[in-house]
């Protein structure tokens, strides 16, 4: 157990490693900075001034060591435009994320799970046919278009929902559904063949030649099998949504970490981009490492392989 | 009366063999069972004949457009659809902000959304398939550093990135297929992976190596013609969500550019109107997702049909 | 065998048929079976893959697949109607009166649960008894099945033990609630020869001591000498002769049967073509009518072919065949009249592949764990002479398919050389040592490419040679075609339109296309029922003397090997412990391994089980 956990957390962190660079790479591709720090009117003398002041004139590696080693202080810079610390623009807005990204997960998984199951267990009855519609529209959908009409139907002709903010729950309940329309499909997939494929194996034929009921066979010996690699996907998903939905966050103008990476891509704003990329990225990292470890809890090949 | 056995001499047993019911073979070859099985497929005749006539709506574009789609006419703005209040023949989905008529530019949307979905599919087809192989198939510390590429890749926020990055390199038709083809080969590289590794322990690729073929010949030749049914599909759907993603992209003004008719560019700009000129979100919005739904149905289809016996 | 005492039997089935329903038609995969086991009984349904043998223990206890449609005029268990009963009450009798024991142990348990759990499950559900009351039996139950330390293996999963023990869990599962009867399909099977000795013996000891009625699914002969009864033949989803198992084994009444036992290579006739059945089962889709067997069937009429499907019939007391000629016409098709033995093995040559102190070491784990290496091949010395049939025997894990994949030139060795024609074989291009040695393997699904044609297939290693033009290369691709029994029709198709027999001679046509001197034949057989096995077999011997090839044949069974090889060399753990003239070795072995190999053969002739000593290694945490 302990081998398996130190061999994820080496790939993980070589995985952060490599994600910062690219996060940093990104950031000086996007122009010279010193050009932008030092304003519209500088002359070039006032450009090396500036790179000198900010260190831009250093050698590239020196510079992004110096970055990331801040970084792993907890130090992710500050706004080309406010002069803020990016940890703290970061911190105010995480919690309107996690309102948007949990509620989104738990309705996915809420709908999906039994629905695979049921499907599965159907296969080919309309409950199945249902459940496949709803995968592919979940997948074609685009969402900010299915946000526009959901506004247009909720929140202008019904009146019942707020469309626009985060000042009280029930303007969460929106961007919710929408995210979570996005996220279900590939839930109630995986729920659907996972469990043909457990319902197909020998050891729930050996399941029913015990004798056992037809609940027991199912939630006991099945589902356990079948949850595994919903539980590597919840992971992956929640990891997402916690970056925050930019075209979510920027439809019902919810103040989140998305909103926050747009408005920055837009005014160029790159410290503030680059450390959210990485923030989203350690978000996955970390999640997955997690899965990865309670996948290995429930099933004891992996953890004893 | 004895056991028919073998005859040791070479004369009669060969020519016996043709006529003996062992030797029969099943009537249909899997290209015949997979057309036969196509045929009974309802959700993949509906994807590939939907995708089928917006590509050639697409190619066709200029003939059927009634109007120039960048033709602007300020004292035509914002004409009812030929179903809404006042709407004209004359144009038939009505006309934009700017009095455009809007058949027409979403008939040429249909050329920049299939143009980007299909080149950025191929191209992230091409890495990842090249990757996936290359990992499943050689395993050890290449697989290592495939696998170690792909985890990479997943962590990175795919739509932040491709935000970020068409503010860097603009975002034309070509930067957006550059930018999504290098941010969604992820899904091809783990499927040709696993496969690959399923195959890569197959006898045949063993008899492969034995008959003396090289790496390449194995490579090309033994395994990918194998996987290729797969990639289709993972292909279909990679599509779709290139699609989506560049719509997302157009729609938050970081994609496609003014004027040009992408149909995430005309929701964006339709927002504006959409309480009180609802159709100008609602057409480009529905084409999306009756696109959209054609090549899920078709990927889809294309599992189904290319599934081994008893598994579709 | 034990004579058991007169009394109702534990389960009666009386004309049992399944229906499958397929967008084809209707498919009959079982079709009037009638059997009844009495208590301390054992009864064996025998025959090849497809006659219906599982899917008739499966539907009697409700276990098919829900498309699957089961009618029978009788269908009783200790008294019981089961088809009376409503699916609590059947499920009340599964694993309680009636366990079931299936084939592969490692996939028939739940990965993810302790082996204490889920032998305990079927005990809680069934006997409402204290937890600590049902572990109590499960460690009696574990160490009475030889398992050691019963009450560490509580805690563990299935996939830390090797497969014998899982089976001996399976069976101490299956023993939990004390059942009248136990449905074992295939028990043995996927275990090595040595460890089916025992388990079979385990089988049959437990049996004693419980009473219990045994329904033994097989399809290996020797298997149902040994352990049954009284024996059920089927084909084509139906009961073709039923009888005592002396009866079957030594007056075989049906052709089918007679043509069965004839396939079975043994010592017997070594050098001998061996008997072969035509045809193959005709599709169960649609009406059926007359015999299923009548279009192989040497001794068939035109009235087999008429009417209703013939019946049962009593030839002798307790000995039922489904044949209009049995017994007259039946017991005088002499099976044992094989084709004349051919010519004596050719005269060996030099040693023509010869290797020299061949190791293999497979590193485990990736990138960030290392594992101590995994020695498969532990220094092996050996010479293949030409034009001799070596054959290299050996159970799973002893290192027989890594020595042959290094002998191909597919895998390098670690230590050690191997010199074909005294060049290193590492010295030579993989092209080069191609064109002189080829393969055949194991599995017929996965050893041809699925996408390409059988024209294809056999031409591929000629075009990657570059040897010849096209149209060269198509003439001499029809010509091996030939050779192996292949026509010209079948070039045009593809591996999954074609059986497995045919596969096969595919694979070997490909391995002949460049005319090599040495086949390397992994388990050619194996994959293959026992009748395709037999056609085969003749086929490999045929080719060897027509085209003066070397045979390094590779393969778990003793039978095959007693049949063709003319040496053999033993592999246990990587080393070869014995070699020798296959006479001698088979006749007189030396190695205790080699014996102990022996002594488990089950020969297709009724006997006591073999008493082989518990060799299950505990395996290492």
């Amino acid at each position: 157990m302990l081998r398996f956990f130190v061999r994820r957390l080496i790939i993980a962190v070589l995985v952060a490693i490599t994600v910062s660079i690219i996060g940093f790479a990104l950031l000086r591709a996007s122009g010279n900075l010193a050009v932008i720090l030092a304003g519209d009117r500088a002359t070039p003398a006032e450009i090396a001034a500036t790179a000198h002041k900010y260190g831009l004139d250093r050698p590239l590696p020196i510079q992004y060591l110096d970055w990331a080693g801040r970084l792993v202080q907890g130090d992710f810079g500050r706004s080309l435009f406010t002069d803020e610390k990016v940890s703290d623009l970061i911190a105010e807005r995480i919690g309107v994320t996690i309102g948007v990204a949990i509620p989104a997960l738990i309705i996915a998984l809420v709908i999906s799970v039994p629905l695979g199951m049921v499907a599965a267990l159907r296969a080919n009855s309309w409950v199945d046919r249902t459940a496949l519609a709803v995968a592919v529209f979940g997948q074609a959908i685009p969402l900010f278009w299915l946000a526009l009409v959901l506004i247009f139907v909720f929140g202008v002709m019904l009146r019942w929902l707020p469309i626009s903010g985060s000042s009280t729950p029930a303007h969460f309940i929106l961007p919710s559904v929408t995210l979570a329309v996005a996220v279900l499909p590939p839930f109630m997939r995986l729920t659907r063949t996972g469990m043909i494929d457990v319902m197909n194996s020998d050891y729930i034929r050996t399941a029913w030649a015990k004798g056992l009921k037809p609940g027991r066979v199912l939630f006991k010996h099945a589902l356990r099998n079948a949850i595994l690699p919903i539980v590597s996907l919840a992971a992956v998903s929640l990891g997402f949504l916690l970056g925050g939905s930019v075209v979510i966050e920027t439809i019902f103008a919810l103040n989140g970490i998305g909103q926050l990476a747009y408005q920055s891509i837009l005014r160029v704003d790159f410290p503030v981009v680059q450390a959210i990329l990485v923030f989203v990225s350690l978000c996955y990292i970390v999640l997955t490492l997690i899965s990865d470890l309670i996948n290995a809890k429930l099933d004891p090949r992996i953890r004893l392989g | 009366m004895t056991m028919p056995v073998m005859e040791t001499g070479p004369g009669g047993r060969f020519g016996a063999a043709a006529a003996d019911p062992a030797f029969e073979v099943a009537p249909l070859s899997p290209r015949q069972v997979m057309l036969r099985r196509a045929r009974g497929h309802v959700g993949l005749i509906f994807g590939a004949t939907v995708l089928g006539l917006v590509t050639l709506v697409a190619i066709f574009a200029p003939y059927l457009a009634p109007a120039d789609p960048y033709a602007q006419e300020l004292s035509k703005r914002l004409i009812e659809p030929v179903w809404g209040a006042h709407g004209t023949w004359q144009h038939v989905f009505g006309t934009d902000g700017y009095g455009r008529d809007y058949l027409s530019r979403m008939i040429y949307g249909a050329r920049i959304s299939l143009t980007i979905g299909f080149f950025a599919a191929l191209t992230s087809g091409i890495i990842g398939s090249a990757l996936g192989l290359t990992g499943g198939y050689f395993g050890g510390w290449i697989d290592s550093v495939v696998v170690y590429l792909i985890n990479v890749k997943l962590a990175l926020p795919i739509i932040l990135v491709a935000l970020a990055l068409s503010t860097v390199i603009g975002g034309s038709t070509l930067s957006l297929i550059l930018i999504l083809g290098f941010l969604s080969w992820d899904r091809f590289a783990v499927v040709t992976r696993s496969l690959a590794q399923q195959l890569r322990s197959s006898e045949f690729i063993a008899a492969a190596r034995a008959a003396g073929a090289g790496q390449g010949r194995i490579i090309f030749r033994e395994l990918l013609p194998n996987v290729l049914n797969q990639v289709i599909v993972v292909a279909s759907l990679d599509m779709a969500l290139d699609i989506a993603i560049a719509a997302v992209l157009s729609f938050l003004g970081l994609g496609v550019r003014p004027p040009n008719p992408d149909w995430g560019l005309m929701i964006a700009e339709g927002r504006a109107y959409m309480f009180f000129k609802p159709y100008l979100i609602v057409l480009p919005g529905l084409a999306l997702f009756v696109l959209l739904v054609a090549i899920n149905m078709l990927g889809d289809g294309v599992r189904d049909v290319t599934a081994p016996e008893g598994r579709s | 065998m034990s004579a058991a005492p007169p009394q109702r039997p534990v389960l009666e089935v009386e004309h049992l048929s399944v229906d499958i329903e397929t967008p084809g038609g209707s498919l009959h995969a079982v079709s009037d079976v009638s059997f009844a086991v009495k208590a301390g009984e054992t009864l064996s349904l025998v025959g090849e893959s497809g006659c219906g043998k599982t899917i008739t223990a499966l539907s009697m206890l409700r276990l098919a697949p829900k498309a699957a449609a089961t009618r029978a005029a009788r269908l009783s268990f200790e008294g019981q109607d089961l088809q009376a009963l409503d699916a609590g009450a059947m499920a009340a009798l599964r694993g309680d009166r009636v366990a079931m024991i299936f084939q592969d142990p490692m996939t028939a348990l739940n990965p993810v649960y302790t082996i204490g759990d889920q032998l305990t499950e079927a005990y809680l559900a069934h006997r409402a008894a204290p937890r600590r009351e049902a572990r109590e039996r499960a460690i009696y139950l574990l160490g009475r099945v030889g398992i050691p330390d019963p009450k560490l293996r509580l805690g563990q999963f299935p996939h830390e033990l090797s497969g014998g023990l899982r089976q001996r869990m399976m069976i101490a599962m299956a023993l939990m609630c004390g059942p009248a009867l136990i449905v074992a399909d295939e028990p043995t099977t996927a275990l090595d020869v040595t460890v089916q000795a025992q388990i079979l013996a385990l089988l049959k000891d437990l049996q004693a001591e419980f009473g219990m009625a045994l329904v033994l699914i097989t399809h290996d002969l020797g298997v149902v000498a040994h352990v049954a009864d009284r024996v059920a033949v089927m084909y084509a989803g139906r009961v073709v002769e039923s009888a005592a198992v002396a009866d079957i084994f030594h007056d075989p009444q049906h052709p089918y049967t007679r043509g069965l036992l004839a396939c079975v290579p043994s010592v017997a006739d070594r050098g001998r073509r061996l008997g072969t059945i035509a045809g193959m089962v005709p599709s169960l889709i649609g009406e059926q009518s007359g015999c299923s067997f009548r279009n192989r069937c040497p001794l068939a009429l035109p009235a087999c072919a008429e009417g209703e499907a013939i019946v049962l019939a009593e030839t002798a007391p307790a000995h039922e065949v489904r044949c209009i000629r049995a017994p007259a016409a039946t017991r005088a098709m002499a099976t044992g009249e094989r084709s004349a033995a051919t010519a004596a093995a050719p005269a060996l040559g030099q040693p023509l592949l010869a290797c020299e102190g061949l190791t293999k070491l497979f590193q485990t784990g990736g990138l960030f764990s290392r594992k101590a290496p995994f020695t498969a091949v532990a220094g092996i010395d050996l010479a293949i002479r030409k034009g001799e049939v070596l054959a290299v025997v050996g159970e799973s894990g002893s290192g027989k398919t890594t020595l042959g994949r290094m002998l191909l030139g597919l895998l390098p060795p670690t230590t050690g050389t191997i010199r074909l024609d005294g060049r290193p074989l590492a010295e030579m291009r993989a092209p080069e040592i191609a064109r002189r040695i080829q393969p055949v393997f194991q599995d017929p699904y996965s050893s041809l490419n699925p996408r390409k044609s059988v024209a294809q297939i056999i031409g591929f290693p000629l075009s990657v040679q570059g040897i010849g033009t096209a149209a060269e290369r198509r003439e001499r691709v029809e010509d091996i075609a030939a050779k192996v029994g292949l026509s010209r029709r079948h070039l045009q198709s593809y591996p999954s339109q074609m059986s497995g027999g045919q596969r096969q001679r595919v694979a070997i046509a490909r391995a002949l296309a460049v005319e090599p001197e040495i086949i390397v034949l992994d388990e050619p057989t194996s994959a293959l029922d026992v009748s395709i096995q037999a056609q085969i077999l003749n086929l490999l011997q045929e080719l060897r003397e027509r085209l003066g090839l070397t045979y390094v044949f590779i393969s778990h069974d003793l039978g095959v090997v007693e049949h063709l090889a003319d040496r053999v060399a033993v592999m246990h753990r990587g080393k070869v412990v014995e070699l020798g003239p296959a006479a001698a070795i088979l006749e007189h072995p030396q190695d205790p391994y080699t014996r102990m190999l022996l002594d488990s053969v089950l020969a297709p002739e009724p006997g006591e089980l073999p008493a082989v000593a518990a060799r299950d290694p505990v395996p290492a945490q």
